[in-house]
């Protein structure tokens, strides 16, 4: 097997152990680190398409992001040192205020990551301004949003309607998730989209950014 | 008002594998692999002794209850709140802020399953209890706010303006949401031409399409 083969066994397995290696060895033979970790992103591509098409299990994909996330580790140090910029782009990402639901969008989170994206994680329970205040600070090209009451997506509307007065609205891509989210709800609050799943999250954040 | 505690509840793998597939395929369920099988199942030994199911209910004349349209056929209607208590919920959050993410999203499906579990569990002890009332009458399934038409905010306050959820440690944010999370609040309509599939009916036509509950693809 060649080197992509073996990535792709690594992080498809979700062997940590392995896709260690595999990014050392390749550090240590002199890889072209751009090469390594393109394949190493085609890998947890395909881990996302499996799991799109029901044949991975959530666990099997998160270990795929795991064993993605300490090969990356390892790249990381290299690519500071080349001063080489790889980000598919910077995201801010939370759980709107009033609501603590946690985990859908630190799966998100997790797969944007460790598909390339600079992620800032805000945690749950998250305050309009923090949100605007972070995006602002860090030059995010894109916002995340979950919500996962009815009662609680309003503040998704709710933090469009405050970029638009601070005329921040055309800085940013709004992505919206959530159990409540309807195509309709996006329409109506000027959203840039909603994703059902954490693969189909950095799938629209690809396409919104145009990578 | 009944507490209920010292009760035990069953966890079906099938369930919690359920609820770890995408929703959105159109597959069948994948045939889980061993080591897949083997993993939920020392998450479960994990997690079992981090279970404490527990509920409260009363009994309530249907009549003067709103909306109208949901327990107008109802005589009695119980409302009830259970939970399985903060602990498992806790550590499926330390596991994912670690960055076991494979563990942490297991340990968080079957802490779902356990709260579902706990909501069928109470139900059946509430009707056994009422057995005597019960006798001739037709009773629907439990049926929660937030579905059936039954708006969660009004549903909520009506609930847990009813039960003293403190003596089960379920308390109510100002949006409504339960804390601990997984907790389940529920209602039982009783009479003699209730809406027996109120509750089970209506996936098909919700807008609610990542719901972990969903049950149609």
């Amino acid at each position: 097997m060649n080197f992509a083969d073996n990535c792709k066994e690594a992080i498809l397995n979700g062997n940590i152990e392995a896709a260690e290696k595999l990014a050392n060895k390749a550090i240590e033979d002199k890889i072209d680190v751009n090469i390594a970790i393109d394949a190493f992103s085609l890998a947890i591509r395909k881990a996302g398409d499996l799991f799109e098409e029901g044949e991975f299990f959530l666990p099997e994909l998160m270990r795929s992001a795991e064993a993605m996330k300490a090969a990356m580790t390892i790249f990381k140090p290299v690519l500071m040192k080349g001063k080489e910029d790889r980000s598919l782009g910077k995201v801010v990402i939370g759980t709107i205020e009033g609501d603590i639901h946690d985990i859908g969008k630190t799966l998100v989170a997790s797969m944007l990551s460790a598909e390339g994206f600079e992620v800032y994680d805000l945690g749950a329970d998250v305050p309009i301004s923090t949100f605007i205040d972070k995006a602002v600070e860090v030059e995010a090209q894109i916002i995340c949003m979950s919500a996962l009451l009815t009662t609680t997506m309003i503040g998704q509307k709710k933090l469009i309607d405050q970029l638009k007065e601070k005329k921040l609205r055309d800085k940013f891509k709004i992505l919206i998730g959530g159990a409540p989210i309807s195509k309709k709800w996006v329409e109506e609050i000027g959203a840039d989209g909603s994703a059902e799943n954490a693969v189909s999250a950095v799938k629209l954040a690809r396409k919104v950014l145009g990578r | 008002m009944g507490v209920l505690e010292n009760f035990q509840i069953k966890l079906d793998d099938n369930e919690i594998l359920r609820l770890l597939q995408n929703k959105q395929s159109d597959k069948d369920m994948t045939k889980p692999s061993e080591k897949m099988i083997k993993e939920i199942e020392e998450m479960k030994e994990l997690a079992q002794p981090l279970i404490k199911p527990r509920g409260i209910f009363e009994i309530f004349g249907s009549k003067n209850l709103k909306p109208k349209f949901l327990f107008k056929k109802s005589d009695i209607t119980v409302f009830a709140i259970c939970t399985i208590s903060k602990d498992l919920e806790n550590l499926s959050k330390d596991y994912l802020k670690r960055g076991k993410l494979a563990k942490g999203v297991i340990l968080d499906a079957i802490a779902s399953h356990a709260a579902e579990q706990t909501a069928e569990e109470v139900n059946q002890i509430i009707l056994n209890e009422l057995s005597d009332t019960i006798q001739e009458k037709e009773v629907s399934c439990r049926f929660s706010p937030g579905y059936c038409q039954w708006e969660l905010d009004k549903g909520q306050k009506q609930i847990f303006s009813l039960l003293d959820s403190e003596k089960i440690g379920v308390s109510l944010s100002t949006s409504m949401m339960m804390n601990p999370v997984k907790s389940v609040s529920f209602a039982i309509n009783i009479g003699l031409e209730v809406d027996k599939e109120l509750g089970i009916r209506g996936c098909e036509n919700c807008d609610m399409i990542n719901c972990a509950y969903r049950r149609t693809k």
